[in-house]
């Protein structure tokens, strides 16, 4: 028996219109998403270059995503110190923490963002930070 | 009799053996009786010139010296050399011995005309002819025939002197006679003329008598003359005679004592054996005694004057010798009578320019102690017979121990007959075969007290041995007590000298040794601790240079893994010590550390290794073996950890302490326990925030 032809021209169109959703879903949550991330405006906190030579980042700020490790020390005027671990980096970064940011509330294991400055003699200092 | 046979057993080879004594003699006696004080050392009431003979331990004092018959080096090789000689026995041998045999005979009592007398006397010469006489037949004869002739001299100085008794009577009645003819009678008249007269007479008649008392002074001077020279003329061929035959008894000639004791009786008939012309001689001898040295002058022919003289009145003489002289002085006083005197300087014998003054202090002592001894020469002659008896049975006593297996009785029983009666017939008549059975045990025992004197007491014991088996009368008792005695005090000593060398006292070990050596030279442990305990001193100084020259290179650790040779060796140095004990301080400090990271790491924890072994590296940066585990644990399973230390470390040295931290950061998050990270955290926490806190409030 010889065999038959089964598309047709409405099923063609109802994939294309399926595939330009699909499309637009994806151009929503990126641009919806993105909206999200604070301190978009500055750059990643160059983790390796910071190890290898701090000195030539000094001044910059940057923007760091990382959990707190540990509170190292800390000082009701100069705030608190912690350790940072970066996204995507084993490498934990020192960060001082100060006191107007509210270094208070922050726990071990905690999730920030952290708009950051590298100063005098290649410390980290947190200008803001918000958590994620 | 036995005393003075033992005496002259002593006196006789111990006058030629007095020098001895404080060499061999001496030794052997002192060896011979353990150093005891024998009795006869002790003042006796006849003090102690008469000698001493002990037959318990075979030792003879005299005047303070001591022997063993049997045990002196000079008898020793003597007897030696006799039991190694032939049996006399040749021609020359027999034919001496039978002269002497047929003088002996023709001079026996009972049988001793004046033919046979003769006889012997004739064969005198022909005796002396042998060399075993040695010439003492011709000395013999010689004295005889001096002794003769003095007789002869004597006979006819008394006849002269007959002669001029004659003379002197006939002088005396001239004398008389022309005395009486001479009356002092005058024809008269005044006193005065009578006196005149009286005096002229006195002067003819002395002028008359003059002559006949001259003749009769020089009479009666030399018939005193001539009785002084028959009394010396007596005295001295008496003397040479007598003193002939106490030399050959001296010198143990006992047949030769014999044969001039009966010729001096057949010359001198008058029976007087006494000798006291003999003494008298030997006791003017000088001994100095103190000096142990005498000077002996030999005067046969003193020094003699004689004066007689005849008066009315006073009659008198005197004689002298020049120097310290006997004088005689006669006087007597009143009228008419004659007188005569002599002087002679002390008749003298003896021995002058020995080289070995000892030696003639000990015949001169030997010499007068002899002469009181014995006071006739019966006694002498008895003596001798004696000595002859003693030596035959002693000969036989030999042979019959030899036949017995008995060998140290009989070499005994032969030595001393052979000291006794060295050249008497029995002696010199026995075989070489009977004589060269005991040649070999004598042989051993003179060995024996040789290897005793030197200590060697291996030899001595092997000998004693020996000996015990070879004869079954030897007493192996005494020189086994000294062998083993002296066996265990070098053994104590060389205990002593170990204890000494171990103890570092160099000192007390080598005296130790001495004493040892000097007790048993030849023992075999000597050498062996001897050796052992140089190679201790060598190894000691080896080991300290080694020290030294590791301490040089900082090789610490291979003074440690050597620590026992080390310390031993410097026990005796303290700056030594010092040092030592600072360096296994250490060592031991770093092996710790050293056990302490290998655990750690074998736990797997490379880095907690690392850092313990980090502590010890900062201490000791010099150590090898720390410098090799720190690197292999660096490179190893502790690599990232001590990267991120070092990098932390040249980052903060960089002043970039955020950096820094972060890195010390990494190393404490791969190591919590770290207490290099932690410290190194803290430190730069406070330096970033100064004042904070350590932890979170």
């Amino acid at each position: 028996m010889a065999r038959r032809a089964r598309s047709t021209p409405k099923a063609g169109i109802m994939i294309g219109a399926l595939v330009v959703a699909l499309l637009l879903i994806a151009l929503g949550g990126y641009f919806l998403g993105a909206g999200g991330i604070p301190y978009r405006t500055a750059p990643e906190f160059p983790v390796q270059e910071y190890l290898s030579s701090s000195s030539s980042l000094r001044g910059n700020s940057y923007r760091l995503t990382g959990a707190m490790l540990n509170s190292i020390a800390w000082s009701p005027q100069s705030g608190r110190l912690i350790s940072v671990e970066p996204t995507g980096s084993g490498s934990p970064i020192p960060v001082v923490v100060p006191p107007s940011l509210g270094e208070g509330t922050m726990q071990k294991g905690q999730r920030f963002h952290f708009l950051v400055e590298i100063r005098e003699h290649g410390i980290v200092y947190a200008k803001d930070l918000t958590k994620s | 009799m036995r005393p003075l046979l033992a005496a002259l057993f002593v006196l006789l080879p111990g006058a030629f053996l007095a020098a001895q004594e404080n060499t061999g003699g001496a030794g052997d006696s002192a060896a011979a009786t353990g150093g005891a004080r024998p009795p006869q050392m002790n003042e006796g009431f006849l003090g102690r010139d008469i000698p001493a003979f002990d037959p318990g331990s075979e030792v003879a004092s005299f005047d303070g010296k001591l022997w063993n018959i049997n045990n002196n080096r000079l008898l020793r090789a003597r007897f030696e050399k006799y039991l190694n000689a032939p049996a006399a026995t040749d021609a020359a041998d027999v034919a001496y011995r039978k002269t002497i045999d047929r003088i002996l005979a023709l001079l026996a009592p009972g049988n001793a005309t004046q033919k046979n007398i003769e006889e012997a006397f004739a064969l005198l010469p022909k005796a002396s002819e042998y060399k075993d006489d040695a010439n003492l037949c011709r000395t013999m004869s010689d004295a005889i025939h001096a002794a003769r002739v003095s007789l002869e001299t004597i006979k006819k100085l008394k006849r002269e002197n007959t002669l001029l008794e004659k003379q002197r009577g006939t002088a005396e009645w001239n004398n008389m006679m022309a005395a009486r003819s001479s009356a002092l009678e005058v024809a008269g008249g005044s006193d005065a003329a009578i006196a005149a007269q009286q005096e002229n007479i006195r002067f003819a008649r002395d002028a008359k008598m003059a002559s006949a008392k001259r003749i009769l002074s020089d009479v009666a001077q030399t018939i005193e003359n001539n009785k002084l020279r028959i009394a010396l003329t007596e005295l001295n061929t008496r003397g040479h005679l007598q003193a002939l035959i106490m030399q050959y008894f001296a010198t143990r000639r006992f047949e030769h004592v014999l044969m001039a004791n009966r010729f001096y009786r057949a010359i001198y008939k008058d029976g007087d054996n006494s000798i006291d012309v003999y003494k008298r001689m030997v006791e003017s001898l000088p001994v100095n005694r103190d000096a142990g040295q005498a000077r002996i002058n030999a005067e046969f022919d003193p020094t003699v004057a004689a004066a007689g003289g005849s008066s009315d009145r006073v009659v008198g003489a005197r004689a002298g010798t020049d120097g310290a002289a006997a004088g005689v002085s006669n006087r007597a006083e009143g009228s008419g009578g004659n007188g005569g005197s002599f002087a002679a300087s002390g008749m003298k014998v003896g021995l002058e320019n020995f080289s070995i003054e000892s030696l003639t202090g000990g015949a001169a002592v030997a010499a007068q102690t002899l002469s009181k001894l014995v006071s006739s020469l019966s006694q002498v002659d008895s003596l001798a017979n004696e000595a002859i008896r003693d030596i035959n049975e002693g000969v036989e006593a030999y042979k019959f121990l030899l036949e017995q297996g008995e060998l140290n009785s009989a070499v005994e029983r032969l030595a001393e007959t052979f000291a006794l009666g060295e050249f008497m017939p029995s002696v010199r008549l026995l075989p070489r075969e009977d004589k060269r059975r005991a040649l070999k045990f004598t042989q051993m025992k003179n060995e024996l007290v040789a290897a005793l004197e030197v200590n060697d007491l291996t030899r001595a014991e092997k000998l004693v041995n020996e000996m015990t088996d070879l004869s079954a009368d030897f007493d192996a008792s005494k020189p086994l007590a000294k062998i083993e005695t002296a066996k265990t005090i070098s053994a104590m000593h060389l205990a002593k000298a170990k204890n000494a060398a171990v103890s570092g006292d160099r000192a007390a070990m080598e005296s130790e040794l001495r004493a040892a050596t000097e007790i048993w030279p030849r023992n075999p442990a000597l050498a062996e601790v001897g050796q052992n305990i140089f190679q201790q001193t060598d190894l000691q100084q080896q080991a300290l240079s080694e020290l030294q020259r590791l301490i040089e290179q900082g090789d610490h650790r291979a003074i440690f893994r050597q620590n026992a040779k080390f310390i031993a060796a410097t026990a005796l140095y303290p700056e030594w010590q010092e040092k030592l004990g600072t360096i296994l301080e250490a060592m031991t400090e770093i092996e710790g550390s050293l056990q302490r990271a290998r655990e750690i790491q074998q736990r797997g924890d490379a880095a907690g290794a690392w850092e313990s072994i980090q502590l010890a590296a900062v201490k000791y940066p010099e150590d090898n073996e720390i410098n090799r585990l720190r690197a292999d644990l660096a490179s190893g399973g502790a690599a990232t950890f001590v990267q991120a230390l070092n990098k932390g470390d040249e980052l903060e040295a960089r002043g970039e302490s955020g950096a820094a931290l972060a890195w010390y950061l990494d190393a404490h998050r791969q190591y919590p326990p770290s207490k290099f990270a932690g410290e190194k955290i803290s430190a730069l926490a406070e330096r970033i925030l100064p004042g904070a806190s350590p932890a979170a409030p």
